[in-house]
């Protein structure tokens, strides 16, 4: 039976809780448990879920944080002992994206993550520059209430290489986590906002597998975007 | 975790992450990025990613718009909204894309203003174009007068939301100068949700004038690549409510010749566009 939110956040003072503002730290933290709740032997029932990898490493998954993927949300009730089998995502992989739902688990507005990505339109900020004759001056970044957005920033720029980013969206992909997918999607976007096909490929380590003439062919069917 | 060889990991992504991520660039960016890998060519080409792009609904149509052979593709869809735009229904806006950010823009045709004694033949003629790249039937045309507005309203539901927007009234001048439309200068002015900008404007340029009597510099037209000249009238930002532009005498006494009103363009302002090639006056 799964405790309400706010029960959940009390609880958790009385266990080591990594700083809310290190996702490496609290990849750490994880281990910790990890070890504490082998030696224990299992997970409590009716408490905190026990995320299992591949190779048999545990990570633990608050029931509050673990709503956020719906896939762990449909299985959860099934699985004996609150032991939930994670397949094909590393446990290094699956430990960022526990770090990132519990981080997000107390602010979870599952409308309000749906509604953003119904709507199309704008995916992008479209570049103004103020002038005397503007009503409304440049649009701010908005206010960040909660310090997720930060958060957010950091999660990013800590992970190791283009790959680590890759598995994570792969991951939040299986396991149904929209936000962490948007997230790690913009990222990529970001990477490649702007830049040249050479450029692209820098960044984000990738092969040119074209010949000259099908690139060649490629650039002249998009002749408008090349133009300056 | 250990880095397994960083080459190409990106191809570990399905496609459809692949266009989720170039969804959340431009379309220019979205082109590029076909020429990066073959992966990306099938991704960048791909439904997914141009629907992003466009509007899913389209206001009502005059008859036999986007008819022809239809585009092959979303893809092409949306290129095909950028590059003509298509007649609304009423025959008296038209509407395309922005093709830098997918925005939606529109023109008001000259039918669609209020001009003041418009309706006058004595002072505006209303003709037909031989081509218009708009398709509307009739642009105004003016003999003369001495008080010369235009104004122009719009839903702002009718365009994108969280942009910014500037109006641009099209037009042609008759005459290479003089005839009262460089000096002296008109005031432009765009309301939205009860906020007002306004400034001053001048459709022609004149090296000796370019300032109103309060000292502001005028805003002076460029040249579009379609042959006619616009006069930015201002910016807004889009939120609620209907947005008003007009362009406004400010000195009775003056006659006014020459002009040729298409009507008023509604685009998104800053950055790249594909509307105008070289500026004049100064700007």
């Amino acid at each position: 039976m799964a405790p309400p939110a706010a029960a959940a956040d009390k609880r958790e003072g009385k266990r080591p809780m990594p700083p809310e503002g290190d996702p490496a730290a609290a990849a750490a933290a994880g281990e910790t448990t990890e070890q504490e709740a082998q030696a224990a032997g299992g997970a409590e029932a009716g408490d905190d879920l026990v995320l299992v990898a591949d190779c048999g490493a545990e990570v633990r998954l608050t029931r509050s944080a673990a709503r956020m993927s719906t896939t762990i949300l449909h299985m959860m009730d099934d699985c004996a002992e609150g032991r939930v089998p994670v397949a094909g995502v590393h446990a290094g992989v699956l430990r960022l994206v526990a770090a990132y739902c519990e981080r997000h688990a107390p602010h979870y507005d599952p409308e309000a993550s749906a509604a953003r990505l119904r709507d199309p339109f704008p995916p992008f900020s479209i570049d103004f520059r103020p002038t005397a004759h503007a009503i409304r001056p440049v649009t701010d970044p908005g206010p960040d209430p909660h310090g997720l957005e930060a958060w957010d920033e950091k999660f990013i720029a800590d992970l190791p290489d283009n790959s680590a980013l890759f598995a994570v969206i792969l991951a939040a992909n299986y396991l149904g986590i929209e936000d962490l997918l948007d997230l790690g999607c913009t990222a990529v976007a970001d990477k490649m906002r702007g830049k040249a096909p050479e450029e692209v490929r820098v960044a984000l380590d990738i092969e040119n597998d074209y010949t000259p003439e099908q690139e060649a062919e490629v650039r002249r069917e998009n002749a408008w975007a090349f133009e300056d | 975790m250990e880095a397994a060889g960083t080459c190409c990991e990106i191809a570990r992504l399905p496609e459809e992450l692949l266009s989720a991520v170039l969804a959340l660039t431009t379309p220019r960016d979205a082109c590029r990025a076909a020429a990066v890998s073959r992966d990306f060519l099938a991704a960048a080409d791909s439904g997914a990613v141009w629907s992003r792009f466009q509007p899913h609904d389209l206001p009502p149509l005059a008859d036999g718009e986007l008819s022809g052979p239809a585009p092959p593709s979303t893809k092409g869809k949306f290129l095909r909204l950028c590059d003509r735009p298509v007649l609304l229904a009423d025959g008296l806006m038209s509407m395309s894309l922005d093709r830098e950010t997918g925005a939606r823009c529109y023109m008001l045709s000259a039918r669609a203003l209020h001009i003041s004694w418009g309706d006058t033949p004595e002072y505006w003629r209303w003709i037909r174009l031989p081509e218009s790249r708009f398709r509307f039937t009739e642009v105004a045309k003016l003999r003369y007068v001495w008080w010369l507005e235009a104004r122009g309203r719009i839903r702002s539901k009718m365009l994108s939301q969280d942009s910014t927007y500037a109006a641009y009234i099209v037009f042609k001048t008759t005459h290479r100068h003089g005839h009262g439309l460089d000096y002296p200068p008109h005031e432009a002015s765009i309301t939205i949700a009860g906020s007002t900008s306004t400034h001053t404007v001048c459709l022609q340029y004149n090296r000796s004038h370019r300032h109103d009597f309060a000292g502001n510099l005028a805003l002076f037209p460029n040249k579009r690549t379609d042959g006619w000249m616009e006069l930015e009238m201002g910016q807004f930002y889009n939120k609620d409510g209907e947005v008003h532009i007009s362009l406004m005498d400010t000195k009775r006494g003056t006659v006014k010749r020459g002009l040729i009103v298409q009507g008023i363009e509604i685009r998104p302002k800053g950055g790249l566009n594909q509307h105008t090639s070289a500026k004049i006056g100064g700007q």
